[in-house]
């Protein structure tokens, strides 16, 4: 069946059986939430959603997160105007997870528009822990601040300022570098054979990717950590950013790191670039392995 | 120490934070405890609750859009909790909060101005004082000021009550939700 469909990665022979890759991509991702335990306790919140007629079934690797069947959008329930969940796909909180946030840290998310990570952050802390939510488009602050409100999270401080340039005065004990990506890992093919969510930008992704990931270490105290994270699956926007990173810090170094679900090794080399031996300890996230947006994380950090 | 940028809003200060616990307290029974986890910042009509941290000064010199949660709205002589505030510390609320059946709170999403009598006629009122639920009709005169309107165990919003006339401070996203649920079956879905 594969051999009919247009390959939208002809280039990624690196992706464990692709031809699975191919078919997974023909039907949507399952609908995953995470629930908000800040109003009311997360059993409460799961018996209030599973009254509306939303099917939840917990996902145990993944504190707060269930899949939810249900035929209409999510956004439209009672629970949902009530903060009592975000929609959120599966693989968004493993940067989050990877991060180990505590409630004494003080933590920073580079690219924090429209919020599902900032506020899972929030939610891993307990909202005990100060969070600055920056994002340099002001125009998707509407989103960020409405669901900041939306979840009554007190934890979180928002800026709007160019990565590239964050102010250096203040140092992170937690920094989160979500990057602008190609979205590759959110492809799916229509039954025309287009392919769908692409991106439609120009914009030399790696080299903003590179300017962010170096002034995102640099916020980040000694002793600290910092996750770099995209939705796609392309090495040029991962591994060979990374490894931009350790070349320009010698400071820097991935952490090896345990991953709740189904995971692979980073690249350490794609045709003619040569990352590194050190890229392996990143985690590759397919989405037909887990069912889910492709996703990849690379820990990363400072010593003192 | 370095001053905080001029974009965040004022910290109050400790006497002005038992100030507005006293007035909380007093108007709505909240206890000054609950609140004291939180840093207190005000701009000229609106209060944030933005969690204490011992690395806050660390962010001084920070350029920021905005800090915290919006907690408590000032309305002319009046304090005015915000939605979010309320759902998220309602429970806390021992005064000033009204209990209300499915079709009282149609009306008060429907309507912006609503007599209290036309109310009390649709489903029981009960008023939380001091605790205590009392039925609304038993009553002559309610206190001016801002309430909060709870409606099978969810906190939906405040209404401000002067002369036994309710006026509804609901939000529009509140009022849609709240007219699209399906009340004639005695269910609250969308």
């Amino acid at each position: 069946m594969s051999d009919r469909l247009l390959d939208p990665f002809p280039d990624y022979d690196f992706i464990p059986d692709k031809d699975a890759l191919l078919l997974h991509m023909l039907r949507p991702l399952p609908s995953y939430l995470r629930i908000n335990p800040i109003y009311i306790s997360e059993e409460d919140a799961v018996e209030a959603i599973s009254a509306e007629g939303i099917s939840l079934k917990r996902v145990a690797e993944v504190p707060l997160f269930y899949k939810a069947d249900w035929d209409k959008g999510l956004g439209h329930t009672l629970s949902y105007k009530r903060g009592l969940f975000y929609p959120q796909a599966l693989s968004s909180a493993i940067p989050c997870l990877a991060l180990q946030p505590t409630a004494q840290c003080l933590i920073l998310d580079m690219c924090a528009a429209p919020g599902g990570k900032t506020t899972y952050l929030a939610a891993l802390t307990e909202d005990k822990g100060l969070i600055v939510a920056n994002d340099r488009n002001i125009r998707r602050l509407t989103a960020l601040n409405a669901n900041i409100k939306r979840m009554g999270l007190t934890s979180i401080v928002v800026s709007s300022i160019s990565g590239e340039a964050f102010p250096l005065y203040s140092r992170f004990d937690r920094v989160l570098v979500d990057a602008p990506c190609s979205g590759e890992g959110k492809y799916r093919i229509a039954p025309s054979g287009d392919v769908l969510s692409k991106s439609a930008g120009r914009a030399n992704l790696p080299a903003i990717q590179k300017g962010l990931i170096v002034r995102s270490f640099d916020a980040l105290a000694p002793n600290g950590v910092m996750v770099y994270s995209t939705c796609t699956i392309n090495p040029l926007e991962n591994e060979a950013v990374v490894a931009y990173l350790l070349k320009k810090r010698e400071n820097a170094k991935i952490e090896q790191w345990s991953s709740p679900i189904a995971s692979y090794q980073g690249l350490t080399a794609y045709r003619n670039h040569i990352f590194g031996e050190e890229l392996r300890y990143a985690h590759r996230y397919y989405p037909h392995k887990i069912d889910s947006v492709g996703f990849f994380v690379a820990k990363i950090s400072k010593s003192g | 120490m370095t001053q905080w940028d001029s974009s965040w809003p004022k910290f109050l200060s400790q006497d002005e934070r038992d100030g507005l616990f006293a007035c909380l307290g007093r108007e709505f029974g909240i206890p000054a405890t609950i609140l004291s986890p939180y840093e207190l910042l005000k701009t000229s009509r609106l209060y944030y609750l933005l969690r204490h941290h011992k690395k806050i000064d660390a962010l001084r010199p920070l350029k920021i859009q905005n800090a915290g949660l919006p907690a408590i709205r000032i309305m002319k002589r009046h304090l005015k909790p915000t939605t979010e505030f309320i759902r998220s510390f309602g429970q806390f609320f021992t005064k000033r909060l009204i209990i209300v059946g499915s079709k009282a709170l149609m009306t008060i999403a429907t309507k912006k101005t609503i007599e209290l009598s036309e109310l009390t006629g649709l489903s029981d009122l009960s008023l939380l004082d001091k605790g205590r639920a009392i039925d609304i009709r038993s009553i002559s005169s309610l206190e001016t000021g801002f309430y909060l309107i709870k409606c099978r165990e969810i906190f939906w919003g405040s209404v401000f009550i002067r002369d036994n006339i309710l006026i509804s401070y609901f939000s529009k996203n509140i009022n849609k939700t709240v007219l699209s649920m399906d009340i004639c079956n005695n269910r609250l879905i969308c």
